[in-house]
């Protein structure tokens, strides 16, 4: 069993911020404060325009460059502006508040990771990318961005968790298959774009009613 | 370089004209309501614009292509005009340049906001079918497809606010969806099975590159099957049908000849282009054939037979519609099965014919549905039983209707007749070329091809009969009035269009060849000797013959001794009574033969097509009631358990609902482990 958790060589550089982005998710999943969980999504978008360029780079494929420009102006400057805006206008400051605690989670994240790695290794085998050692990273990342949206109550983490999972799927279709194609790349982009403005909307809408962002308001608890 | 445009752009620089024409025309027509008969006649001549450019590739028969640029990287529209394209731009230019030319009258007392809608709807839609046509890539093609069917949904939507209506127009965007989605995976299986391993890009979804697929024979029979149920839920193929007969009705009568028209045809192009080009005729499978024939014969007899039992003009139209969708299938079928099992003269006969029959459907159901709305215009009525006598008032719109009726029903010389007996002669062809099974299968479709094209008459003899002889059978037949100048020119032009192409059969013949050798790689022999454009010979040397302008000559011949022996005997013989009175003396109207008694025998004999109601009060009920409703028997069979069967799931599905939105991420984590663990472990 242990053979399989084996990855295939990468190159250092594409390895290194591999290893970066995985830990930036494990970063978002400890972090208790708002504006640094922003922080943290900055530098991941950073992160994974710096992979695309060195994936671009040492697979030669045109194509990601484009990936890499839309990346860093999608994730690195408008998405972290748009949310920090957000959080300067609802006035949110405070703690992140969690269903489950954080030394709890983070122990089920490494178990998800172990998964993550095992899940990816035949994936890895079949792939043919330069980079195909870090596939198995995407996966753990996108599952650890779930676990966070599981464990936060507040909408805001919740938003963060979903941006995290773009990320991550974004970065494990880079390494398997250098990139989706161009389409359902600005698809997907324009997407999580507009579901932003639309959590944005829904934010001021939940403040409005409630007057306040805990998720237990939205649920639909029949009323006795 | 040549001086002389290229056939494409021709075309397209048409279809541009006429999109702009109605966007403009709506535009004006919303604050100068007088101007609408002159931009609808504008219109109408761009149709025919359309119409000669789509002449032209078949005329010459030039293959042109052209990619235009899109709107995002990589994702350009390919078009591409070959002779099939331009066949089906000719139909669509043909049938609509009358039935513009008709709206000019029938949107005459219409609120200005309407006629201008109307004009936009009916140019959008036309534009992109005409796009459909013309699309030579999944893209451009699902894109041109989509809002046609969307289109086709806002046409449906300009008849009465009424809750049917909606119902009707919901139900057709509903099929055509599934529909799309169905097609979408067709092309999607076709793409992966393009290159070796999977190195998918936009470049392999262009229809050139969709060819060069290599499917296995399972696959094939997979995606030709998934072809013909997403063409088939917008060409109306059973049981995907039930939207037809709805929606026909509820829109207004031009919208709906489009519709019938020409909307059903492009589902007819979609799957003749991915059937033969597309998947290939080396990788069809006969059995597929098979099946087309047998769906189209059982469409055939189905669609027919409720035609017959419909007392309300539209739907009645609109079951025949089905009908002769599946006269279409059945010489696809047939086609497909010949051209399998190595006779490909007499396959590329059967597709011809197929074609020809979509031609002139497209003419004479265009033609019918737009007598039905004079019809219902002149009376306010909407059910046959209501009408009656109308031919005295309105004698040129019913003479125009008759000569649809004599076309749809297969009497020489009309073009109806021509098509029927090209794929009755093409089903006959089977007499000693094919094995037991596919003989019989093939002969039971020639049988049933006769026994529809019988019944057929027989449902437009009630349609022509009750509707306009006898006597008006409410005050408002009896208030009837012969319809504006625009309807009977726009009906006309359709009407001059189903003679030409039933007395001239083999220049048509010879055009759509030009369309079909290229799917077939066959061509047909051309008839040696003199005359002919007069004689179709489609299978020279030997095989069968026939001429409508023979038979026409014939006829008259026959009739005028017939006619001569009625008006010569004035004066002495000759008894004067009302019509349809039934011996009786009186004007007894309530006497005449109704819509039903027309149906009853039909309803008698085919039981198990019908899904029927009856009430017979017993002789001594103080207060008697006799009641019958007749449904499609898909309703209560298949689409109301259907409906149930979801109803049942969602709600089981809501016990888990708990409203509480971390336990609905948990949900879906736990799926996506277990998934993903399957999926490696297994």
């Amino acid at each position: 069993m242990a053979a399989s958790f084996v990855s295939p060589p990468t190159s250092p550089l594409v390895g290194f911020l591999g290893s970066a982005l995985l830990l930036s998710s494990f970063a978002m999943l400890s972090m208790r404060r708002m504006a640094s969980l922003v922080r943290i999504f900055a530098l991941q978008g950073i992160l994974l325009t710096l992979s695309t360029l060195s994936v671009a780079l040492a697979a030669g494929e045109p194509h990601l460059f484009f990936s890499a420009l839309f990346t860093l102006a999608f994730k690195v400057l408008l998405l972290p502006i748009l949310l920090f805006r957000l959080l300067e206008r609802l006035h949110i400051r405070g703690e992140v508040e969690v269903l489950l605690n954080v030394p709890t989670t983070m122990v089920v994240g490494l178990f998800v990771v172990v998964f993550s790695f095992a899940l990816a290794a035949p994936i890895s085998e079949m792939a043919n990318t330069v980079s195909r050692g870090l596939i198995g990273v995407g996966l753990a990342a996108l599952l650890l961005s779930f676990l966070m949206m599981i464990t936060r109550r507040k909408a805001v983490t919740q938003v963060l968790g979903f941006l995290g999972m773009e990320n991550a799927l974004f970065f494990s279709a880079i390494n398997a298959t250098y990139g989706m194609p161009m389409v359902v790349e600005l698809g997907v982009a324009f997407d999580v774009l507009v579901g932003t403005f639309v959590f944005g909307i829904f934010f001021f809408q939940i403040r409005e009613t409630f007057e306040s962002f805990d998720l237990k308001h939205m649920d639909n608890t029949p009323t006795e | 370089m040549t001086l002389f445009p290229s056939p494409i752009f021709l075309t397209l620089a048409a279809l541009l004209t006429l999109l702009f024409t109605g966007l403009a025309g709506a535009g004006v027509v919303g604050r100068r309501p007088s101007l609408a008969s002159f931009f609808f006649t504008l219109l109408s001549l761009e149709s025919l614009a359309i119409a000669l450019s789509g002449l032209l590739p078949l005329v010459t028969t030039s293959d042109t292509r052209l990619i235009l640029p899109g709107g995002i990287p990589g994702l350009s529209f390919h078009l591409r005009l070959d002779p099939l394209s331009g066949f089906f731009l000719l139909l669509l230019g043909g049938a609509s340049a009358g039935v513009l030319l008709y709206s000019a009258g029938y949107t005459k007392n219409e609120a200005p906001e309407k006629k201008a809608q109307f004009l936009a709807k009916t140019t959008v839609f036309l534009f992109f079918t005409g796009g459909v046509f013309l699309a030579a890539d999944v893209y451009s093609f699902m894109l041109f497809w989509e809002i046609m069917a969307v289109a086709s949904f806002f046409l449906i939507l300009s008849g009465e606010n009424t809750e049917g209506v909606r119902r009707a127009s919901y139900l057709t965007l509903l099929l055509a969806h599934g529909g799309s989605m169905l097609i979408v995976t067709a092309f999607a299986l076709l793409a992966t099975r393009e290159l070796p391993s999977g190195s998918l890009t936009m470049a392999s979804f262009s229809f050139e590159a969709l060819k060069m697929n290599h499917l296995s024979s399972g696959e094939a029979l997979l995606v030709s099957l998934l072809f013909l149920l997403g063409f088939g839920a917008k060409a109306g193929v059973v049981p995907l049908h039930v939207w037809l007969p709805l929606a026909h009705p509820a829109a207004p009568a031009p919208a709906s000849a489009l519709l019938s028209g020409v909307m059903l045809k492009a589902a007819i192009y979609g799957l003749i282009r991915a059937l033969f080009d597309l998947v290939g005729l080396p990788q069809l499978a006969p059995s597929f054939g098979i099946l087309l024939l047998v769906t189209g014969a059982f469409m055939a007899l189905f669609g027919i037979l409720h035609a017959i039992l419909q007392s309300d003009t539209k739907t009645l139209l609109a079951y025949s519609s089905i009908e002769n969708i599946g006269l279409i299938l059945l010489g696809t079928g047939l086609g497909i099965l010949y051209l399998k099992t190595g006779h490909p003269l007499a396959g590329t006969l059967a597709l011809c014919a197929a074609l020809y029959h979509a031609l002139n459907h497209a003419f004479f159901k265009a033609l019918l549905f737009l007598g039905a709305g004079t019809m219902i215009h002149a009376t306010g009525e909407t059910n046959l039983n209501r009408m009656g006598g109308l031919f005295k008032k309105m004698p040129v719109s019913g003479a125009l209707v008759l000569i649809a009726v004599l076309s749809i029903s297969g009497i020489p010389p009309t073009n109806g007749f021509v098509s029927e007996w090209l794929l009755l002669q093409s089903t006959l062809q089977a007499r000693d070329l094919l094995g037991t099974i596919q003989r019989s299968a093939v002969l039971f479709g020639a049988a049933i091809l006769v026994l529809a094209s019988a019944l057929a008459a027989m449902g437009f003899l009630k349609f022509f009969g009750v509707g306009y002889l006898g006597q008006p059978r409410s005050d408002g037949a009896r208030a009837a009035h012969e319809c504006s100048l625009f309807e009977r020119l726009g009906m006309g032009g359709l009407a001059m269009g189903s003679l030409f192409l039933g007395l001239f059969p083999s220049l048509v013949l010879g055009e759509i060849l030009k369309a079909v050798s290229p799917l077939t790689s066959t061509t047909l022999p051309s008839p040696s000797g003199a005359y002919g454009w007069a004689w179709l010979l489609p299978l020279p040397p030997a095989g069968p013959s026939t001429s409508p302008l023979f038979l026409l000559l014939l006829l008259v011949i026959l009739t005028l001794p017939v006619l001569w022996l009625v008006l010569g005997t004035e004066g002495k013989k000759r008894r004067l009574s009302i019509p349809w009175g039934c011996g009786y003396r009186d004007s007894y109207r309530r006497s005449q033969a109704t819509a039903e008694s027309f149906a009853q025998p039909i309803r008698h004999f085919f039981p198990v097509f019908f899904s029927m109601k009856r009430h017979l009060p017993s002789p001594d009920d103080p207060d008697p009631v006799f009641l019958l409703s007749v449904e499609d028997p898909h309703w209560p069979l298949l689409y109301r358990p259907l409906f149930r069967l979801f109803v049942a799931i969602a709600e089981g599905a809501e016990r888990v609902r708990s409203g509480r939105i971390s336990i609905y991420l948990i949900y879906s984590f736990t799926t996506l482990i277990l998934l993903l663990s399957v999926l490696r472990w297994h």
